[in-house]
C-alpha cells in the first residue's frame, strides 16, 4: 500500500466531512489507522441532501416568474412551500419541499421541459429543524 | 362561507359588471382588472360571470367558515393561508376555520378572491357587482367591512390533486405587451384607437398623446384616472351634448388633462374624446398605480380584436389544464 501524504490528507478531509471518526486500511502486511481526535465537534455532522424532483411535466421555473430571486438557492424554505412552478401553457404546477431547509444546489437549468422524476433542487435541513436531529440520530 | 375579519374601505364584490343598462344611466361596474377575476374563476371552473371579492386596499384578513378551493389572482399581495405563503395567482384549498391574509402588493393595485361556485349575493340588473356611487348590487350596494359574511353559490365538492394546490401564469408574462418605442422600463403601455374628436385637437397636442409620458395622478379610483402631462388643446372650442360613454374612454376637460373613465365610470359625458383605451388593456389600468407612467400607442380595430382572442385563448386553456388539477369528491353512498 503506498499512500502519499496527499492522499492520507484527502483520507482525513473525507472522514471531516462525512463524520467519520476512525478508519483502519489494510493490504497485506500494511496497514493504517487514521483517528480524529475528539472535538466536542462544534461543526455537526454533515446531512444529506433531499433530491426534489419533478411531480409533473413542464417548463421548470424555480421560484415563480413574478416573483424575485428567481433561483432561490440559498434561501430558507417552510415544509410544503412551493419553490418552483412547472409551466404547462398557462398552468403552473408546485414543486413544493418535503420538508424545512435551505435550498443548496439547483439541478436542472431554469426554463427547461422536465419530466414526472426528473431532479430539480437539493434540499438540506436545517441543522436546527427536528428534520435534521431526526436524521443525524439515524 | 367567508367571514371578513379585518378590511380597509373600497373593497367589494364584482363580477364582469351589468350590461344592456347604460341607456337608463347605468354603468357598467364590474372587476377593473376583468382578466385576473376571469382566471380565477377559470383556476376553479366556476362560471365566467361568478361573482369574487376584488381588493384594492390591503391589508385584508378573513375567515373561511367551511372547507372550498379558492383563487387569488391580479396583484401579488403575499398571501399567508394560516401562515403558510402562497404564491401569486395561485388556487388551493382552504379547510373550514382557516385565515386568509392579504398584504399590501409592491406591484399592481388589485387582487381578485375567487371561491368554488362564486360569491352569492343576489343579482341586481343581471349582475351582483356592488355598484358603490348609486348604492346597489353586491352586498347591500356598499364596499365590505369587517363582520360581513359571504356565502358561497352551491357547487360540487372538489379537492385539488397536489395539496399545495395550482396557479395561473399571470396575464403580464402570458399576454404580449404592447410595444411603444419610447416607452421607459416600467412604463405600462396601451392601445388606444383615436376617438370622434380626436382630429378636433392641434398637431401639437395630437403628436403629445403617442409621444408624451402620462402620469397617473393620486386623483385615480375605480370611476376614473386623471393623467398628468402636456396639455391637449383643441384648435376651437366647441359646446358638445353629453353622449354615451364607455369603459376607456380617454376625455380632454378643458384642463387639457386627460381624464380616462373606468368600471364606475360615467355613463355619458360632454367632454371631448380623444381615443379610446382598448377593453383588451383595460386590466393594465387596474393595476397601474399613482405615479406609474402610462403610454399610448395607436391600434387599429382588428389589432384590438386579436388582442381580445389572445386574452380569450389564455382563458380558455387555462380553464382546461385546471380542469386537470382538480379532483371531484365523490359524496358516500348511503
Amino acid at each position: 500500500m503506498i499512500l502519499a501524504a496527499d492522499d492520507i490528507a484527502r483520507l482525513v478531509e473525507h472522514m471531516r466531512r462525512s463524520g467519520v471518526a476512525e478508519i483502519e486500511i489494510a493490504d497485506g502486511d500494511d496497514a493504517l489507522r487514521l483517528a480524529l481526535p475528539e472535538t466536542g465537534d462544534a461543526v455537526p455532522a454533515p446531512v444529506a441532501p433531499t433530491v426534489v424532483t419533478a411531480t409533473a411535466c413542464g417548463v421548470f421555473l424555480p421560484g415563480h416568474p413574478a416573483r424575485e430571486p428567481k433561483a432561490p438557492i440559498g434561501s430558507p424554505v417552510e415544509a410544503g412551500e412551493v419553490v418552483a412552478v412547472l409551466a404547462l401553457g398557462p398552468l403552473l404546477q408546485p414543486v413544493v419541499a418535503p420538508h424545512a431547509g435551505m435550498l443548496a444546489r439547483l439541478l436542472c437549468p431554469a426554463g427547461q421541459r422536465v419530466d414526472f422524476g426528473t431532479p430539480l433542487f437539493e434540499l438540506v435541513p436545517h441543522p436546527q429543524s427536528p428534520e435534521f436531529v431526526k436524521r443525524k440520530d439515524v | 362561507m367567508i367571514e371578513i375579519l379585518d378590511t380597509p374601505p373600497l373593497n367589494s364584490v364584482q363580477d364582469l359588471g351589468r350590461l344592456g343598462f347604460r341607456c337608463h344611466g347605468m354603468g357598467r361596474s364590474g372587476a377593473m382588472d376583468r382578466v385576473a377575476l376571469q382566471a380565477a374563476n377559470a383556476l376553479l371552473g366556476n362560471d365566467e360571470t361568478a361573482a369574487g371579492i376584488e381588493f384594492q386596499l390591503f391589508p385584508a384578513v378573513l375567515r373561511f367558515h367551511a372547507g372550498t378551493v379558492f383563487a387569488l389572482t391580479g396583484a401579488d399581495c403575499a398571501a399567508r393561508l394560516d401562515g403558510h405563503p402562497l404564491p401569486p395567482w395561485w388556487a388551493m384549498e382552504a379547510k373550514a376555520g382557516q385565515e386568509l391574509v392579504l398584504s399590501p402588493p409592491q406591484h399592481g393595485l388589485r387582487s381578485y378572491l375567487a371561491v368554488q361556485g362564486g360569491i352569492d349575493v343576489p343579482p341586481v340588473f343581471g349582475s351582483r357587482s356592488t355598484q358603490m356611487r348609486d348604492g346597489f348590487g353586491g352586498l347591500a350596494g356598499r364596499a365590505l367591512c369587517a363582520g360581513d359574511r359571504l356565502a358561497a353559490m352551491p357547487a360540487p365538492p372538489c379537492a385539488t390533486r397536489d395539496r399545495a394546490g395550482y396557479g395561473a401564469l399571470p396575464a403580464s408574462f402570458a399576454l404580449a405587451a404592447p410595444v411603444h418605442e419610447t416607452a421607459g422600463e416600467g412604463e405600462i403601455v396601451l392601445r388606444v384607437i383615436a376617438a370622434a374628436e380626436y382630429e378636433q385637437f392641434d398637431e401639437a397636442s395630437r403628436a403629445s398623446l403617442w409621444n408624451m409620458p402620462w402620469k397617473v395622478t393620486s386623483q385615480s379610483n375605480r370611476q376614473g384616472y386623471r393623467l398628468a402631462g402636456s396639455a391637449l388643446q383643441r384648435t376651437e372650442l366647441l359646446e358638445m351634448r353629453s353622449h354615451g360613454i364607455v369603459p376607456g374612454v380617454i376625455q380632454v376637460p378643458p384642463s387639457g388633462q386627460p381624464i380616462i373613465q373606468l368600471a364606475d365610470g360615467n355613463s355619458a359625458g360632454g367632454y371631448p374624446k380623444i381615443g379610446v383605451v382598448i377593453e383588451a388593456d383595460l386590466w393594465r389600468i387596474a393595476q397601474a398605480a399613482p405615479g406609474n407612467i402610462l403610454r399610448f400607442v395607436a391600434c387599429t380595430l382588428e389589432e384590438a380584436r386579436a388582442a381580445e382572442r389572445e386574452i380569450a385563448t389564455y382563458l380558455a386553456k387555462l380553464r382546461r389544464l385546471a380542469g386537470y388539477c382538480r379532483l371531484p369528491i365523490m359524496e358516500k353512498a348511503a
